[in-house]
């Protein structure tokens, strides 16, 4: 069995983690993670994450998302061999001046996210963590890729009870803040991702910023109006949810916060931050919406 | 007229509450048996022609003229097809009872084909049956039907359900988002298409120092430990798989074997639990025979052996499926399910010999064997499973038989587990006698 440095050559460091490298005429990039803890010691073997991230990454091909080519272990280390993407691929999309230039790049973008969520779903994989900072994007050829599956488990359908300290804060559902059902949570958490990443694209800011889970919960319902029994059935009888939700607050109009969506937008950004997880879209539902019309 | 057409074409109530008695014979010179069981089988026939519609004059000349050619070519095919309500399903939902137009006398083709008798409703066209009687027996033979399953499809129809009704048993999970209900069509043709990937061939000849009665000690110890950790059911699966898959690409010394076991455990809990048991657990568990170095490398060995693929589809992710198919919110026939399926993972030729889906759907239909759960297979499980009675019988019969032999074999992990009553002491319950009697 070939070596790490009989397969592969010419490294040249990106950052303190990462390298590129290269194999006979091609390049990939390389990660490098270590399975010692703080104390430098193997004490539990392979993190859990790992395991999933590799394991999930192993069993997908789509073009939306980083491929994992190859995994070498090396002492304490694990070398993670993924497909090179060359510079123009910008990680954290969002702070890419060049995103706004065109509005129907964001839409092309959207779309992808979407069509790649859905694979996922339809693999039943849940991302959990999806954020612009693990999105990248080469605004030349208007791909996009998805990367950082550290969080994703599989998922059994009907769903058990999964950790839901999971995903960046600003992006996280209502019904994870709230730890809706017993920590249980679907597909949908993931398209209420794509909602928040949506509205980013359009406002040039996170949608919601709050930085604790109760005044998370206090911007969204700012915007999306306080949940009752009619718009989630329900969502009064969770234990401990009425001080969450604080006093009651009427929907803000979304045509008027973010007046350059069209009404097809609209619609779409509407049905992906419906508070109900069982009344918002599907992401295989999202990516036939008449929004995406041309794309 | 118009109106009580329109009525029959209505899908059939199943399970509601005003539901109407069998009307079937009301108004038609019909005897009664003829009447109950006049619905075709099987919509796709050996000729190619798809029966969901009326038989009409045309169509019934469309049929013999095929059935001549097929005759033709080959002389053994049969089929048989009762003239009367045909039913229409949509593949998913709820059939429909489509009334059949009566038939005149179509013109008799040169060569009167054996393979096709279409009975009218009137007496004297019984006459014409006789003919194509040899050819019927033979096609009997060849596809006996126990008697019990043809009277239980025709209550089944008497009772104003088609036979080849098929239940929609995601219907009710559509505005719950725990069940993703939208994806798992998906999700399953996904599972049945990389199944094969999960599968391991027979490896014992490859390994030198261990037997399948090693594996089975090891896998009754796995259970037991599983048991203790309180961990959920789809880690012992993928533990197993893990296991299976690690033995049939690298020999492993008898005294390693044990490592294997709560290494691939490890790996498991690590990819499907909340909180996975830790390293030192699993040592301790193993009473102190291997040290924590050991695991850790062994894990390492065995994830790179493997090439990290850990997601796989096992048996429990389709013994969840189709116990929903057979009867969903079942507490006694789950636990027999999950019973037999368990006895079935510790038979390692069971292993071997079947894929995932079959072992699933193989352990549902001896649960509803055990059970009495009539009629034994659905035509909703048929859907969801993708397998006959037929396809599952053999793997059923070893799975009936492990039931048989638990209360008295040394290994007593899952019989021991399966007569708590927490999961409805299914392992005191009788076995199925005979499972090729019963059908």
């Amino acid at each position: 069995m070939l070596t790490l440095r009989e397969k592969y050559y010419d490294f040249d460091q990106i950052s303190s983690k990462v390298f590129k490298c290269r194999r006979d005429d091609q390049f990939f990039t390389m990660k490098i993670v270590s399975i010692l803890n703080e104390e430098n010691q193997a004490n539990n073997g392979v993190p859990y994450w790992i395991i999933r991230e590799i394991s999930i990454l192993k069993e997908l091909d789509h073009i939306n998302i980083v491929r994992l080519i190859d995994v070498m272990t090396d002492g304490p280390d694990l070398f993670l061999v993924f497909e090179y993407l060359d510079n123009e691929f910008q990680a954290d999309f969002l702070k890419n001046p060049k995103m706004f230039m065109y509005p129907q790049m964001k839409k092309e973008f959207l779309y992808q996210i979407l069509n790649t969520v859905a694979y996922l779903h339809a693999r039943k994989i849940l991302l959990r963590d999806l954020r612009p900072e693990n999105i990248l994007v080469n605004v030349r050829t208007q791909v996009l890729k998805i990367a950082l599956f550290g969080a994703a488990r599989t998922f059994e359908a009907p769903l058990e009870a999964y950790s839901s300290s999971v995903g960046c804060l600003s992006y996280r559902s209502p019904e994870v803040l709230f730890q809706f059902g017993c920590e249980k949570y679907s597909t949908p958490n993931d398209v209420w991702a794509v909602g928040c990443i949506f509205g980013e694209m359009l406002l040039h800011r996170p949608l919601f910023s709050g930085p604790s889970d109760v005044e998370l919960l206090d911007e969204i319902f700012t915007l999306l109006g306080t949940p009752t029994e009619e718009t989630w059935p329900g969502v009064t009888s969770i234990c401990g949810t009425c001080a969450l939700m604080g006093p009651p607050q009427q929907p803000k109009d979304l045509a008027k916060e973010f007046p350059m969506l069209n009404p097809d937008g609209l619609d779409l950004l509407s049905k992906m931050l419906c508070l109900c997880p069982n009344y918002r879209i599907s992401a295989e539902d999202a990516v036939k919406h008449p929004y995406f019309k041309g794309v | 007229m118009a109106s009580r057409l329109e009525q029959q074409q209505q899908p059939t109530n199943v399970g509601g509450e005003n539901k109407q008695k069998n009307m079937g014979g009301e108004g038609r010179n019909r005897r009664v048996l003829q009447d109950i069981g006049n619905l075709v089988g099987k919509q796709g026939h050996g000729n190619g022609i798809n029966v969901s519609k009326p038989v009409t004059r045309n169509f019934r000349a469309q049929l013999l003229a095929n059935a001549q050619a097929a005759t033709e070519k080959n002389k053994k095919s049969s089929t048989e097809v009762n003239n009367g309500a045909v039913v229409a399903t949509d593949g998913v939902g709820v059939g429909n009872f489509v009334p059949a137009r009566k038939v005149g006398a179509a013109k008799k083709p040169k060569e009167e084909p054996e393979v096709i008798v279409i009975s009218s409703d009137d007496e004297s066209d019984e006459k014409q049956a006789v003919k194509g009687k040899k050819a019927r027996e033979k096609s009997a033979m060849k596809n006996a039907k126990a008697f019990s399953s043809v009277l239980s499809a025709r209550s089944k129809a008497a009772c104003g359900l088609p036979r080849d009704f098929v239940m929609n048993i995601d219907a009710t999970d559509m505005d719950n988002e725990l069940a993703a209900a939208e994806y798992i069509d998906d999700i399953y043709k996904f599972y049945k298409e990389t199944e094969e990937d999960g599968c391991v061939h027979d490896y014992m000849g490859s390994q030198p120092d261990i037997n399948a009665k090693m594996r089975s000690i090891l896998v009754d110890w796995l259970i037991e430990v599983h048991r203790k950790f309180e961990l959920m059911p789809e880690t012992l699966y993928l533990t197993l798989n893990i296991v299976d898959r690690f033995l049939s690409v690298k020999a492993v010394p008898r005294r390693e074997l044990q490592l294997v076991g709560i290494s691939s455990m490890l790996i498991a809990s690590k990819y499907e639990e909340i909180w996975a048991p830790e390293v030192n657990d699993f040592v301790c568990i193993s009473d102190n025979a291997y040290v924590s170095e050991q695991v850790l490398m062994m894990e390492k060995t065995i994830l790179r052996k493997l090439e990290w693929y850990l997601t796989v589809p096992t048996p429990y992710h389709f013994l969840v499926r189709y116990t929903k198919a057979s009867t969903p919110s079942d507490k006694e026939m789950e636990n027999m399910v999950f019973f037999l399926a368990e006895l079935g993972l510790m038979h390692y030729p069971t292993v071997i010999l079947y894929r995932p889906s079959l072992i699933a759907a193989s352990a549902v239909f001896a649960a509803r064997c055990t059970l009495g759960r009539s009629p034994f297979w659905t035509n909703t499980l048929m859907h969801y499973t993708g397998y006959s009675e037929e396809q599952l019988r053999d793997c059923a019969k070893i799975m009936a038989n492990l039931h048989a032999a638990a209360p008295g074999s040394k290994l007593r992990a899952v019989y021991k587990k399966f007569s708590n009553s927490d999961l409805s002491a299914v392992a005191l319950l009788s076995p199925a006698k005979d499972l090729s009697a019963l059908s």
